[in-house]
């Protein structure tokens, strides 16, 4: 069996992962599947504790993330459907209405 | 005795029908008419409360509910019915059927019409609760209701500046006597603990002789406020800018004379301390003799009855201040009744006349107005205090009694009798006969008011005429309130206490019987005099204004100063506007320059220009893309989570 | 090698290398097919660790719900023709990444040594079920926040609905 820190430091690394993939990325879609890349890392962090920790709460909040994740791309991807409809482009270099 | 509750409610439930369906439904002359009804329904009702009162003696203290509970002390809404609150509901109730009846005819075509009746029965209901009252709280209830009423009616033709302007200053100054009466009801409770009137008389005896003098004269001062005595006088003649019969109910017959009223009700408590009374004697006897100069040279029709008011208000305080609480509260009761008539006279006046104030432009208007001019007549002599209108027999008993208690109360109460008697006469030559100075134009228009209004006139003649040879029962009547030896609700040390401050008033001797008054003073020297005066001031006003022997503007020039002082009310208008306008405006440019201008200016320019800069520079920072809103993020977390190593 | 060990070295490593696919794929098409890799990859960590149902919840839900609102969007959008990543972001992001990494990695394994432990330890496991634990705890000590995540998903529905709709509502309120 591997060391659960092992774990762990698979869920930072694709938590890195997925954060430099949010920044770098110019299409939207592709940041919200990185965002999708970050929640996993999360879960995997928590199931990790999990059986460090001997709990099994950890597993309920994966659920309830799950759940969330499912909405997130339900609302973002109609976000990003509307956003489409309005500028005829996903690049993110297009949308800097809240440049100072 | 339940159904007394009906007294104070049903001009309540009048106001809310007015109130709610006054304009759409009602209209002109039905909200008139369900004003008067919600009067007469409340006039009976204390007629009957008053008979009963008269037959037994005896008092209830009816608890219609708990209003509020603090500590042991519950605040309940009650109707307290002895002889004293069942007179003044009676003069309340009663003037105010006769004076909505001539509003109904005052007010005809006025365009707010309903918004009128809505307030007059707004008023009646406050001031019954007032007068109905147990205890201090509801009675502040209503005294402050009434202020309210009043500022409303005052201002009711807001549109008119000087009106607006008038109702503030009522409003203002009345704020300045409620403070004193408010501060006066949290003493008293302090010190005894409850605000019932009859638990404060029975807790009287234990009491420390500063602490009710303190409570005594702080109630004062809010009689002082709400009876328009000196030296809050001043928004008073200023309130005859609300519609006439509004000044015969409100500032003539029943709210001013509250504070009498108050006075006389919580009479054990001022009779504790001689230095109240002093002091209410004081404030009396003062406001009687100045007002009375001041009504001498004014022209305004209805601020001359105004001033006449202040003055007969100063004559009842003074009477209260000597002791002769039944008298004063006799001369409330007369006062009611023919200064309603006089104002109600004048309103009849200034409806012939287009609202012409002026009694300078007036004149000969007599003939062609019978009705008014004989009962205007009545009210004048009443006022004057010829024998046998009620006037004599109740302002002729303060000044002998002031004789034998006080000379120099009495010196001005008798001076102040002289110029009472001259400047009435002055008005009535004036408006009424004298030469024709009237306007040609306005002359023909001349003519008698409709029967609504004559006919309240009418009635309160009789009244003025009749109610005098009532003397001796509304004395008698008053004893079971007003007389400790009679006040069954008073432990016995409570009346030793109050028969002590009243020792003032035991030698005199007053006759109680009409009759017998009238034949003791047109025999005895004092009465002699009193009666010389009047005649005096009535014959000297005849001789300037209606023969014109005696020119009186050589007069005027003659006495310039005293003329100035009197015609500018003796300057207190001036020097209250110098010391509380223009002081309060000095202060207030000096805290807007320091306070707005420099502190909160600079810290709120300065927020803004700091905000203003840090965010010229900030603003570069905001790139508008989310990869770098996100990138900023993560330095922030990369940061934050370093200072979290070092830190730990 | 013990098989437990060989499979966390084996997905782990498809995790990450299809996790730097989502990231600089240029081809979205090819970069949600390796986050479906990923998220396998992951599910299979989990069934590793004995956590049968969160595995398989993942592949449920992740893998197939979720990863088809993608492929929708991306068949109604055009494809996109510009430059997948921004190298001067990529630059600076890099650097900062790798320090964030080594901080999360430290912070969370800080806090597995020095936190408290539960009450299910791995002999529990061997009477009941990992399903049954997880399933008993959610429908009791977490009923309520059950029942608004349920409340969440309607909402996000309904709001999908909407900002999906191609007629904006207003226009057919002005009854034109």
């Amino acid at each position: 069996m591997v060391p659960i820190e092992y774990y762990v430091a698979l869920s930072g690394l694709l938590m890195v992962l997925g954060f430099i993939g949010v920044i770098v990325r110019k299409n939207i879609i592709a940041m919200l599947l990185s965002t999708e890349l970050m929640l996993n890392a999360v879960n995997i962090a928590f199931v990790a504790f999990d059986f460090k920790l001997h709990e099994v709460s950890g597993q309920v909040f994966v659920f309830f993330i799950l759940t969330i994740a499912a909405a997130e791309a339900a609302i973002g991807l109609g976000l990003i459907m509307a956003i489409y409809r309005m500028k005829k482009d996903v690049d993110v270099e297009k949308l800097t209405e809240l440049k100072g | 005795m339940e159904y007394l509750w009906i007294i104070p409610f049903s001009p309540l439930i009048a106001f809310i029908i007015i109130g709610l369906f006054g304009y759409r439904f009602l209209r002109e002359p039905l909200s008139g008419i369900v004003a008067v009804i919600g009067v007469a329904i409340s006039a009976v009702a204390s007629v009957i409360g008053f008979v009963d009162v008269a037959k037994t003696g005896s008092y209830y203290d009816l608890k219609l509910f708990n209003w509020l509970t603090t500590g042991d002390y519950s605040i309940s809404i009650s109707i307290l019915w002895d002889p004293l609150s069942a007179l003044m509901t009676c003069v309340v109730t009663c003037v105010s059927t006769f004076i909505f009846i001539f509003a109904t005819g005052y007010m005809k075509g006025d365009e707010s019409y309903p918004r009128f009746f809505a307030y007059l029965s707004l008023f009646v209901f406050m001031m019954l609760m007032l007068t109905l009252s147990d205890n201090l709280v509801q009675l502040f209830f209503g005294w402050e209701g009434v202020g309210l009423a009043s500022y409303l009616l005052i201002g009711f033709w807001h549109y008119k500046k000087s009106a607006s302007n008038a109702a503030m200053e009522a409003f203002v100054v009345n704020r300045v006597g409620d403070w004193l009466f408010l501060l006066g009801i949290l003493l008293a409770f302090v010190t005894f603990g409850t605000l019932d009137y009859l638990q404060i008389f029975n807790k009287l005896p234990g009491t420390d002789y500063i602490i009710i003098t303190a409570i005594a004269l702080l109630l004062f001062g809010g009689a002082v406020g709400k009876s328009a005595q000196i030296p809050l006088h001043i928004w008073l003649p200023n309130a005859m800018e609300g519609p006439t019969p509004v000044s015969a109910l409100i500032h003539a017959a029943t709210m001013v004379a509250a504070g009498v009223y108050m006075v006389a009700r919580i009479m054990p408590v001022f009779a504790s301390s001689e230095v109240a009374l002093d002091t209410v004697l004081f404030v009396g006897t003062m406001s009687a003799f100045l007002a009375a100069t001041m009504g001498l040279v004014q022209n305004d029709i209805k601020r001359i009855i105004a001033y006449s008011t202040l003055s007969q208000l100063g004559y009842m305080f003074a009477a209260e201040g000597l002791g002769l609480f039944s008298e004063g509260m006799f001369h409330l009761t007369s006062h009611a009744v023919f200064k309603a008539l006089l104002f109600l006279g004048s309103g009849s006046v200034l409806i012939a006349l287009h609202h012409l104030l002026d009694v300078q432009k007036m004149g000969q208007i007599g003939r062609a107005m019978p009705i008014t001019m004989g009962t205007f007549l009545i009210g004048s002599l009443a006022l004057a205090g010829i024998p046998p209108f009620v006037g004599f027999f109740s302002k002729d008993p303060i000044i002998e009694g002031a004789f034998e208690i006080n000379t120099f109360a009495f010196t001005f109460l008798w001076i102040g009798a002289l110029m009472t008697a001259f400047y009435i006469f002055r008005l009535f030559f004036l408006t009424f006969f004298d030469s024709d100075r009237l306007d040609p134009h306005l002359k023909e228009h001349v003519h008698e008011s409709p029967p609504n209004m004559t006919i309240p006139l009418i009635v309160l003649a009789s009244g003025s005429v009749i109610i005098g040879f009532f003397r001796e029962f509304f004395i008698n009547f008053l004893k079971p309130s007003l007389d400790p030896a009679y006040m069954t609700f008073l432990s016995s040390e409570t009346k030793a206490l109050v028969n002590e401050g009243l020792a003032r008033a035991h030698h005199v001797h007053i006759e109680t019987n009409a009759f017998e008054f009238l034949g003791h003073s047109l025999t005895s020297l004092l009465g002699i005099v009193l009666f010389v005066t009047a005649l005096a001031g009535i014959l000297l006003a005849y001789t300037m204004y209606q023969i014109r022997k005696i020119d009186p503007v050589k007069v005027g020039d003659t006495f310039k100063p005293l003329y100035t002082l009197f015609y500018n009310r003796w300057f207190f208008d001036h020097i209250y506007y110098a010391i509380f306008v223009h002081g309060y405006y000095k202060l207030s440019k000096v805290l807007w320059f320091v306070g707005d201008k420099i502190i909160i200016d600079g810290i709120v320019d300065g927020s803004a220009k700091t905000s203003l800069f840090t965010g010229e520079i900030f603003r570069k920072t905001q790139l508008g893309r989310i990869s770098g809103y996100v990138l900023q993020m993560l330095i922030g977390v990369v940061i934050f989570l370093s200072l979290f190593f070092f830190l730990k | 090698m013990e098989l437990n060990n060989l499979a966390f070295w084996i997905l782990s490593t498809i995790a990450v290398v299809s996790a730097i696919g989502v990231v600089f794929f240029r081809n979205i098409i090819y970069a949600v097919l390796s986050l479906i890799s990923t998220l396998i990859a992951i599910s299979g960590l989990f069934f590793n660790l004995g956590a049968e149902l969160i595995g398989a919840l993942q592949i449920l839900i992740y893998a197939v719900a979720i990863v088809v609102f993608y492929v929708l969007v991306i068949s109604t959008v055009p494809q996109y023709k510009g430059q997948s990543v921004d190298p001067k972001y990529t630059l600076l992001s890099l650097p900062f990444g790798f320090l964030l990494f080594l901080e999360l990695a430290y912070v969370s394994v800080y806090g597995l040594w020095v936190s408290n432990k539960g009450i299910f330890s791995p002999d529990i496991f061997e009477k009941i079920s990992n399903a049954k634990a997880v399933s008993t705890l959610l429908f009791t000590k977490y009923l309520f926040p059950f029942e608004v995540a349920s409340l969440i998903l309607l909402v996000a529905m309904i709001g999908a609905i909407l900002l999906g709709r191609k007629d904006i509502v207003e226009d057919e309120e002005g009854g034109r």
